[in-house]
């Protein structure tokens, strides 16, 4: 293929893209603001003859809780409406500087990326693109999963805390991959709670996930939880070997925990079915116990917000961002009257659930519980693993039989009415669904969500999980899922 | 913190903390002071370029918000990294302290909510800090007065960040935020309630400043806040009070005091004492915060800083690379061969002169010349010309190879003492000029003068120019008025003239117009 064919298909891509957005976006809610189509036309142009990147020339969405110098980061919140940071996001530096991909708009989001349905946006939720009626398209990573999906862009970037890139992911049919802790840069990244927080990719196919991890995975000395370039050789080591040792067969886990009651016989029965093929095809399945994950979702909804009730105590309205008319009421606490007019409802919430679990009476029944929980959790993962953390000592893997990944459904449902959400009565509601999510946050290993059509003609989000690291594995065996 | 804007802090002398001291240590003894313990928390600021988690710059007095960078404002993304050399410097402060390294802590944050505070919240070391046990003695010498020996146990050792300043102006509702302190590295130590009198708890300090100062991890210096001294007062096993934020060694004596006094009132009066947070204006103590208002500060430990590992080798390394101690210095100086004075000793530590001395002291005894002399122009001479700070500049600037020259020169009587200030002055003010002494000497003509004639002529010219003073001079009714006439002879001398040949060619003058000065000198 010519230099010239080569930029025509870019040109042409991006044409399409941004009909998209001017076709679909007024109806989805996408994307909160869009570059000026010219301008993204020229970028093309520009980068396409000059760059040898694989990803030079194609077009993204970056979720709103990315900084960027030359349009606000909001994170869909009125507490930071028109907020310009002075500074990049690394995520955004290597993307547009090293790989010439372009960003396109800024993705909706739930407020401070707290939420699953992506209904706490200043902005109003996205639609999910793949239905007439008003359904969810997930949260809070919802914007960037409903652009890929309507075709508005290549790949978008979210940020996943507890499930927020693969639950949107799965809602909308695209693959939402969440890399292993550390190994994407978080700085420019608005933290929610830093533990848990990993930036994720969204894209149509495996390949073009696989493609913008490879950019976007570098160590960054300004991320103070960044993984080491000592490290990163030694995890691409271990793919290696792993990859000549295994030799395409893989022995896969079935997590007994993750069979949960509020799961809907569309889920159940897509996980059998894509069981059934790999099975079909030689891989080895065995059932695998982690009791502690029983326990994840309380924890999570301890040390989420506990982290981010401190994180977002800098929103006082001095510096920057919005503030009220006063600084209090008559005996009020300081900043009251910003903060509670600055923040939505579930931001609100979270902010008064961390407070109470740092508070000196309940912290050690909470946090310090929670952390525990953590720490069993990631233990359990280790185990029925067949590879060691490289991070941790190894293990002696007693009776269990181990596995090279974990296959398990990524969301309890299909994406839900907007009407039904909004007449829940309480939020615990929409908290379970992160149930099938928040272990691999909590574990801090890599866990991506591919799209699996049934029969019927529904989109289920299958979840593959794998040992810290070991995330280029983990996109392979998504590659062959995909493939079945 | 609060500051309130008071500019005539900022015009004192930064070292005038070590004349305070002078004046309280030699106070007369100590009142009674039954029953009474004290703990102080010291918060040191670290002598480091940067800050604490950013790469801005540490300063003092520069412009507001100058030294800022993104995570010392908080902004959305930014994050901390950690400076190493903060690091350091609280590991010779805690090795000098004798305490117990953790080679793992951990940092947590302190919420509550204030301008000053950008976060919300402080990064401190609450749960795991860097280093804790530790002991620093304390002798009679130090100015504990009652007892020989006085161990004060450091019960932690910290590392945190600094905060802004609030800057109020009187009579306005208008509040300024200054950032630029904002995360400058600070240590804070925490001692068991080790001191029974309000001396001892200032002798303390004091000598945590000069080590502090000495092992340069900290300034020490009160005057720009380089250290902020909280104390813990209790009475007779009762409840602990704390006095927040003394600003002088002054404050630390008195504050106490009064605190005692109120305590033993209370007491006799018949109530209990409450644990309260009190302030200190300089003359008065006031409850500024009682039990029910303490403060929940929602402890978390910090969910991106990466636990904090020291290794065996840097820890050893830095017992290894400690320097000599105050202590040992103080016992050096004051015995032979420098035999100086306890006070001369101390002067030399706390203005961190002491190397400079020993290198002027050698050359000095290599040139036969006794080397004490060195002491004598440092402390007596040198200091007392020099502006503030700017003895700091001595050891590079005025090396010890140009002191000695200059001694050695005035020795031989080829300058004479005033000159060679002028010439340390000259060396001060024009650091380029890297010539050694007897160059710039000869540059500017400065050598001593020995021609009779011409120091006769000046003498006899201010003798005519005041002649009002001859009379009394010479009448006996004041003969102190010759120093001044051997004032002018400098002066108009250009300071070239010795004082002893000046000050017997006014006499020999005088004597021969006034015989009856003549007799009175006989």
């Amino acid at each position: 293929m010519s230099m010239f064919q080569h930029v025509d298909i870019l040109l042409k891509e991006a044409k399409t893209c941004l009909s998209n957005i001017a076709s679909l976006n007024h109806r989805l809610n996408a994307l909160i603001s869009v570059r000026p189509p010219e301008s993204v036309l020229t970028r093309v142009s520009e980068v396409a003859t000059e760059s040898q990147s694989g990803l030079a020339g194609k077009l993204f969405a970056l979720k709103d809780n990315f900084c960027t110098i030359d349009q606000p980061t909001t994170c869909a919140s009125k507490m930071l409406q028109g907020y310009v940071s002075p500074f990049e996001a690394t995520v955004m530096t290597r993307l547009y500087k090293i790989a010439h991909a372009i960003d396109v708009g800024r993705a909706n989001m739930d407020e401070f990326a707290m939420g699953t349905d992506n209904i706490f946006s200043l902005y109003g939720p996205p639609l999910n693109p793949l239905y007439s009626t008003p359904r969810s398209a997930g949260g809070s990573s919802g914007g960037s999963a409903c652009a890929v999906a309507a075709g508005m862009c290549h790949f978008a970037l979210g940020t996943d805390t507890g499930g927020s890139v693969r639950l949107p992911a799965a809602y909308c049919g695209v693959v939402g991959f969440k890399p292993s802790y550390g190994l994407v840069s978080r700085h420019g990244v608005v933290a929610f709670a830093q533990s848990l927080d990993t930036v994720g990719v969204l894209a149509r196919d495996v390949q073009t996930v696989r493609e913008v991890f490879n950019v976007i995975s570098a160590y960054d000395p300004l991320d103070p939880t960044s993984v080491s370039n000592e490290l990163r050789r030694q995890l691409q080591t271990n793919t290696a070997r792993r990859r000549q040792a295994s030799k395409g067969k893989y022995k896969l886990g079935i997590p007994l925990e993750f069979i949960v009651d509020s799961c809907s016989p569309d889920i159940t029965n897509a996980w059998a079915a894509v069981l059934k093929k790999l099975r079909a095809q030689g891989h080895e399945l065995y059932a695998v116990s982690m009791p502690s994950i029983k326990s994840a979702l309380p924890t999570y909804y301890i040390l989420g917000p506990s982290e981010a009730a401190s994180n977002l105590s800098r929103y006082d309205g001095v510096r920057y961002g919005y503030r009220a008319n006063v600084d209090r009421v008559a005996n009020g606490v300081l900043y009251g009257v910003t903060r509670s007019e600055g923040f939505g409802s579930e931001v609100r919430r979270r902010i008064l659930l961390g407070n109470y679990n740092l508070s000196s009476g309940a912290f050690n029944n909470h946090y310090i519980q929670a952390q525990k929980v953590r720490r069993k959790l990631q233990l359990n993962f280790d185990g029925v693993f067949s590879v060691d953390h490289p991070l941790e000592k190894p293990i002696d893997r007693d009776d269990q039989p181990t596995v090279d990944f974990l296959v398990a459904p990524c969301s309890t449902g299909t994406a839900p009415l907007l009407s039904d959400i909004l007449s829940q009565k309480s939020p615990l509601d929409s908290y379970v669904n992160d149930v099938l999510t928040v272990p691999a946050s909590l574990a801090g290993i890599p866990a991506i969500s591919i799209p699996w059509h049934t029969d019927d003609g529904k989109v289920v989000g299958i979840q593959v999980m794998g040992q810290y690291g070991d995330d280029d594995r983990v996109l392979d065996v998504s590659e062959m899922i995909m493939s079945l | 913190m609060r500051i309130y804007v008071r500019p005539r802090l900022f015009g004192t002398r930064n070292l005038g903390v070590f004349r305070d001291v002078i004046r309280w240590a030699s106070a007369t003894a100590e009142n009674s002071y039954d029953g009474l313990k004290c703990g102080v928390e010291i918060h040191l600021q670290l002598d480091t370029k940067t800050k604490l988690f950013s790469n801005s710059r540490t300063s003092f007095q520069a412009t507001p918000n100058e030294h800022v960078s993104y995570f010392d404002l908080a902004l959305p993304g930014s994050q901390p990294i950690l400076n190493k050399h903060a690091v350091l410097l609280a590991l010779k402060a805690a090795t000098a302290l004798n305490c117990k390294i953790h080679r793992r802590s951990m940092f947590d944050r302190k919420h509550y909510f204030y301008a000053d505070q950008p976060a919300g919240y402080q990064i401190t070391q609450y749960y795991h800090a860097i280093a804790s046990d530790g002991i620093l003695w304390l002798q009679r010498r130090d100015g504990i007065s009652s007892r020989d020996k006085l161990g004060v146990r450091i019960t932690q050792l910290q590392i945190e960040q600094d905060t802004g300043k609030s800057v109020y102006e009187i009579d306005s509702d208008k509040s300024y935020i200054d950032f630029n302190r904002t995360n400058h590295p600070l240590i804070e130590i925490v001692t068991a309630p080790d001191m029974k009198t309000p001396r001892e708890a200032a002798a303390f300090v004091h000598k945590l400043q000069i080590l502090m100062k000495h092992l340069g991890v900290s300034t020490g210096e009160f005057q720009s806040g380089a250290i902020r001294v909280d104390v813990n007062v209790s009475t007779n096993g009762g409840k602990r009070c704390e006095i927040k934020n003394l600003a002088s060694i002054n404050d630390i004596i008195y504050s106490i005091r009064a605190e005692y006094s109120r305590q033993l009132n209370q007491v006799s009066q018949g109530r209990t004492i409450e644990s309260v947070t009190l302030g200190w204006d300089g003359h008065n103590i006031s409850v500024q915060r009682d039990k029910e208002g303490s403060l929940e500060y929602r402890y978390i430990p910090d969910p991106e800083l990466p636990p904090l590992l020291l290794s065996e080798d840097i820890i050893r390394k830095t017992r290894d690379n400690q320097p000599k101690l105050p202590d040992e210095l103080i016992d050096e100086l004051t015995a032979a061969p420098h035999g100086l004075n306890l006070a001369n000793a101390q002067t030399l530590l706390s203005y961190g002169l002491v190397d400079y001395y020993y290198a002027s002291y050698k050359i000095l005894e290599e040139a036969e010349i006794k080397g004490k002399n060195a002491a004598n122009w440092i402390i007596n001479d040198i200091l007392g010309i020099v502006s503030a700070g700017e003895e700091k500049l001595l050891p590079s600037i005025v090396t010890p190879s140009r002191l000695t020259d200059l001694i050695i020169a005035q020795k031989q009587k080829t300058i004479t003492k005033i000159i060679a200030m002028n010439v340390i002055k000259y060396f001060l003010q024009n650091q380029a000029d890297h010539r050694v002494t007897a160059e710039v000497i000869d540059q500017y003509q400065l050598t001593a003068m020995a021609d009779g004639n011409i120091l006769e002529t000046i003498c006899s010219n201010v003798l005519e120019e005041h002649s009002d003073l001859v009379e009394l001079v010479v009448s006996g009714k004041k003969p102190s008025a010759i120093k001044f006439f051997l004032g002018m002879v400098m002066k108009n001398g250009m300071g070239r003239f010795n004082p002893q040949d000046s000050e017997a060619t006014l006499k020999r003058i005088l004597m021969a117009q006034h015989p009856e000065y003549a007799n009175s000198q006989k």
